[in-house]
C-alpha cells in the first residue's frame, strides 16, 4: 500500500476532491444475485464445451454436415499446400490466397521443389485478422499515439484513402 | 490422507476460487474501461474467464494470479474497443448498441461526459487512471497489470488527470449537479476487492429456473 499511499499523496485536495467526483459520477449499477448467476451460468456453458464447437455449432446451422466439415477441412489445407509458392522453376498453377500483401520465397533455403516460405510483411488472413482484434503484442507504437483509440494500420490506411481524402 | 493433494488445489478448485474472488471487481473494472456499457462489460468479464481458464493450467506463478487475471481482463477490454472503433467507423454499429446511460443510477449526463471523456484518453492514461484512481489498485499493481514501470504508470496518471481536470473541470465548479453535490459531500474512494459470492458450478441459469426446467 505504500505505493498507493504515495500516489494518493501526489494529489493536491482539489484533485482528490476531483477524482472523487468522477467516481462517484461513474458507478456501474450493482450486479444483482440474477446477474450474476447468469454470468456465472454463460461461464461455466462456454468452458465445458470445446474451444471449437461455436465455429462448428455455427456452421452446422448454416446446413452443413459433420462430413461436410471434414471435407471442407481437407480442401482447405490442400488448398493451402497448393497455393503456397513453391522453389520450382515451372510456373505455379495455384490461385492466390487471402489478402496476403506480400510475401517472398527464401531463397537460400530449401531444395529445389521444397515449399520453404519466408513471409515478410501480411501472413494471410488469420494473422491479419488476430492482428486487427488483438494487436501486435510485440509492438506498442499504436497504443502511444495521442488520439483517443487509434485504428488499426490496414484500417487507417483505409480511412485516409475513403474518409479523409 | 495425500498431502500432495491436500496442497495443491486442482484447476477447478483454482478457477472457482478465481471467479468468487475477482468476477464483480472485473466486471466493475470492465465496465469502466469500455465506457459504461453493461452488456460490453459482461461480454469482456465473461471472455476475460475463459481465457483465464484455458490458460490458468500455463500459469507458472511468475505474477500474481490476480494481476494475471486483471491483465486479461484490461486486454479483453482494449480488444472490445478496437472492434467497437473499427464497426463504428465503417458504419456497422447501430444506434441501439451504444451504452445506454440512462439505465444506471445517477445522472446519465455526467456519466456520459466521464465516459466520453476517458474514451478520449490513449489506451495506457485510461488503463492507468481507472485502475488506480477508480478501482482502487496500488501503482505498482497497475504497473505490474499494464506490463509498465511504475514510473510510467505515475507519468499516465499524471497526464491522465491532467486530461480530464481540462475536460471535467467544471465538475468541480458550480456546473456541477447539485443533487451529486449534496450527495457526495466527501469524494468516493475506490473501491477496494474484497472476497465475492462464491462461483457455484452446479449453479442453474435463473432463466432455466424461471422456465421451469
Amino acid at each position: 500500500m505504500a505505493d498507493k499511499d504515495q500516489e494518493q499523496s501526489v494529489l493536491s485536495a482539489e484533485e482528490r476532491d476531483f477524482v472523487g467526483r468522477l467516481n462517484a459520477g461513474f458507478q456501474p449499477p450493482p450486479l444483482t444475485a440474477a446477474r450474476r448467476a447468469a454470468l456465472d451460468a454463460r461461464v461455466r456453458d462456454r468452458i465445458s464445451e470445446p474451444r471449437w464447437s461455436g465455429w462448428t455449432a455455427w456452421m452446422n446451422g448454416n446446413g452443413a454436415s459433420t462430413p461436410a466439415l471434414v471435407a471442407v477441412s481437407v480442401a482447405a489445407a490442400a488448398l493451402l499446400w497448393v497455393g503456397l509458392p513453391a522453389e520450382q522453376s515451372g510456373p505455379s498453377f495455384a490461385p492466390p490466397l487471402g489478402p496476403t500483401l506480400s510475401a517472398s520465397r527464401n531463397p537460400s533455403s530449401g531444395a529445389e521443389g521444397s515449399r520453404t516460405v519466408e513471409f515478410v510483411e501480411a501472413d494471410g488472413r488469420e494473422a491479419w485478422t488476430q492482428r486487427l482484434l488483438f494487436g501486435d503484442p510485440t509492438n506498442d507504437t499504436l497504443e502511444e499515439t495521442e488520439s483517443g483509440l487509434a485504428l488499426p494500420p490496414e484500417y487507417a490506411a483505409i480511412d485516409r484513402l475513403f474518409f479523409e481524402g | 490422507m495425500d498431502r500432495a493433494a491436500e496442497a495443491e488445489p486442482t484447476l477447478e478448485e483454482r478457477f472457482e476460487d478465481l471467479v468468487a474472488t475477482h468476477r464483480d471487481r472485473a466486471l466493475r473494472l470492465a465496465w469502466r474501461l469500455v465506457g459504461g456499457d453493461d452488456a460490453a462489460a459482461e461480454d469482456v468479464t465473461q471472455d476475460a474467464l475463459v481465457s483465464a481458464y484455458r490458460g490458468l493450467s500455463r500459469f507458472r506463478g511468475d505474477a500474481r494470479l490476480d494481476t494475471w487475471f486483471y491483465r486479461i481482463v484490461v486486454r479483453q477490454a482494449y480488444s472490445h474497443l478496437r472492434w467497437r472503433a473499427v464497426r463504428e467507423r465503417f458504419g456497422q454499429v447501430d444506434a441501439d448498441e451504444a451504452p445506454d446511460h440512462s439505465t444506471v443510477e445517477g445522472d446519465p449526463m455526467l456519466r456520459a461526459r466521464i465516459a466520453e471523456a476517458l474514451d478520449g484518453l490513449p489506451r495506457n492514461q485510461r488503463d492507468a487512471f481507472v485502475l488506480v484512481h477508480m478501482e482502487g489498485f496500488t501503482v505498482r499493481e497497475a504497473a505490474e497489470i499494464m506490463g509498465k514501470a511504475s514510473g510510467t504508470v505515475k507519468s499516465h496518471l499524471h497526464r491522465a488527470l491532467g486530461k480530464l481536470r481540462d475536460r471535467l473541470g467544471d465538475l468541480l465548479d458550480d456546473g456541477f449537479h447539485r443533487e451529486d453535490r449534496g450527495r457526495d459531500q466527501q469524494p468516493q474512494k475506490p473501491q477496494q476487492p474484497q472476497k465475492q459470492q462464491p462461483w457455484d458450478p452446479s449453479e442453474r441459469d435463473p432463466k432455466e429456473i424461471s422456465n421451469g426446467r
